[in-house]
């Protein structure tokens, strides 16, 4: 398909909801510009690709061309590289795309392939696989690593290494490559997630960033945002490890970061794995609040004789407490106030003296995780939420429910999610035994 | 690859580097778009999509262009199949891809 548009000698754009090629068509609310033309993912690469563009209302009357429309064309899809679109970024071409529509999922990947020069078959009813497929594709074709810039720190519902849609590049209009640590060894895709050598950094912003997950990791990427000017800023991942070499993406962030030379890159790279998921379920709070609470609703644990034995709580920079007035479970109750700072509070449920159940939220201003873990023996929080931290790369999907087994073979599953609740809204640790 | 004759309205087959110069359309899929199995069983000037073959055909004549690609060749309903089809067969058609020959000039139904 693209390489008919790139062939041919010239591509009419039939606009039916242009009723007339009179008027001035660069107003801001001409029928041109809000034409649904621009809205659809097909016509993308059909406007990028052929040499010469020729624009039609609904009549066949012509108005305009690729060139005499320069200006419009570029203010309505933010295509900044109209003519010359191979000198973009990656991340430049998805958020091309980041505002258009396929009627089937798929095409939002099928659509941009030739954008991206790949060649990869069409598997309709893979739906939006098909674009991480494409992104791998991409991966493997090229050292642009602002494919890895998508989002932001602050973006919701955007767990993985890769985007799960075009959309989460929409702010990424201004994403270009830039030299951090230019000699390091491509990325390499791997079963145990994306291998890429990294220069790593702990991120020093705000004091204490400890919480039961870990510190939060800063990884410069060779990418800027034009619109950063101070200094040397890059785009760096934001990750946090959950054992070992093993790392998760929790966000991008633009910093600025001291020139590295070649022979201390070389020395302080380090290989690190992203897995496509993260282990851990996460809910994405409303913004605004500072103060929160979680209820651990341990009902169904009580009914199979579990007591709460041992409760864990630690908060960098805010201030946290438990809050034992509600019959369904203790409630952690905690203020944070910067994205940096995390609260942690656990709990550990006994039965029997050798079956613990082991259930923690680490909450930042913006979000949560909860896990929960099954421990054999008579072991203390402390040393239960030792052996968490090392453990358990699950492949589950986002917003699943984090599976496991009782001691006894029964299925346990922990989520953590919204709830209105008499009295407003809480977030609720709920468990639920059995399938 | 399968261009219609901008005058005639005729479908033309070419292979390899034999594919004359061609103009191509870009536009919306919308309802009674004129399929391939449409155009070739004569049913195309009853449908609403007629008239962007026929605009497209008459505005390449005016500039001048023999050819342009001929659209949706597929049918709708069996575009999975014929997905299909072209999945499977891919390596093999990759070498008849850069040279611009495909046998069906669309595979899209939808935009």
């Amino acid at each position: 398909m693209f390489g008919w548009y790139r062939q041919a000698e010239m591509c009419y754009a039939y606009l039916s909801d242009v009723p007339s090629a009179t008027g001035d068509h660069a107003e801001a609310n001409s029928a041109f510009r809000c034409s649904k033309w621009f809205t659809r993912g097909w016509t993308l690469q059909e406007l990028l690709a052929p040499l010469w563009v020729q624009f039609y209302d609904v009549n066949w009357n012509e108005f305009g061309t690729k060139e005499s429309l320069e200006f419009s064309i570029k203010s309505v899809t933010g295509i900044t590289y109209l003519f010359n679109y191979d000198k973009a970024s990656v991340a430049q071409k998805m958020s091309w795309a980041s505002k258009r529509e396929t009627t089937r999922p798929e095409d939002q990947a099928y659509c941009l392939m030739g954008l991206f020069d790949i060649h990869m078959p069409l598997l309709y009813g893979e739906g939006q696989k098909a674009f991480l497929r494409l992104q791998r594709e991409i991966l493997s074709k090229t050292e642009d690593e602002s494919i890895l810039a998508w989002g932001g720190i602050e973006s919701r519902s955007t767990d993985g290494l890769l985007a799960n849609t075009p959309a989460l590049f929409g702010g990424c209009g201004d994403v270009q490559c830039a030299i951090f640590d230019a000699g390091r060894p491509p990325p390499i895709m791997t079963n145990k997630g994306l291998r890429l050598e990294l220069l790593i950094v702990t991120a020093t912003k705000g004091s204490a960033v400890q919480g039961l997950h870990g510190p939060i990791y800063l990884a410069p990427l060779n990418c800027t945002r034009s619109s950063v000017t101070i200094g040397r800023s890059f785009l760096a991942l934001c990750l946090r490890s959950p054992g070992q070499d093993d790392y998760e993406r929790l966000g991008i962030r633009a910093q600025e970061f001291p020139v590295v030379n070649l022979a201390k890159a070389k020395s302080e790279r380090r290989t690190i794995y992203i897995k496509q998921h993260h282990q851990l379920q996460t809910v994405w709070f409303d913004k605004g609040y500072y103060a929160r609470k979680i209820l651990f609703r341990i009902s169904p644990l009580r009914s199979l004789g579990f007591q709460v034995s041992e409760k864990f709580l630690r908060s960098a920079g805010g201030g946290a407490y438990w809050d034992l007035s509600n019959s369904e479970g203790p409630t952690f109750a905690y203020f944070l106030l910067m994205e940096d700072q995390i609260a942690t509070a656990a709990l550990l449920l006994a039965r029997n003296s050798t079956d613990n159940v082991v259930a923690t939220v680490a909450v930042t201003p913006s979000r949560g995780r909860v896990d929960v873990g099954i421990e054999k023996g008579n072991k203390s929080l402390q040393e239960s939420i030792q052996a968490f931290r090392s453990v358990r790369m699950l492949e589950i999907d986002r917003d699943d429910r984090v599976p496991r087994h009782l001691v006894d073979g029964r299925p346990l599953s922990v989520a953590i999610s919204k709830q209105i609740h008499t009295g407003g809204q809480i977030y609720v640790v709920d468990f639920k035994i059995g399938g | 690859m399968r261009l219609i004759d901008t005058v005639t309205l005729e479908l033309h087959e070419f292979f390899g580097k034999d594919a004359p110069l061609y103009a191509i359309l870009s536009h919306r899929w919308e309802e009674d778009e004129v399929t391939f199995q449409d155009f070739r069983g004569g049913r195309g000037p009853e449908m609403r999509g007629w008239s962007k073959v026929t605009g497209c055909c008459a505005q390449a004549a005016k500039d001048g262009w023999q050819y342009v690609v001929s659209l949706h060749q597929v049918i709708r309903g069996s575009l999975f199949c014929l997905l299909g089809l072209f999945s499977s067969f891919y390596p093999l058609m990759s070498g008849w891809w850069q040279m611009g020959t495909i046998g069906f000039t669309s595979f899209r139904s939808h935009d």
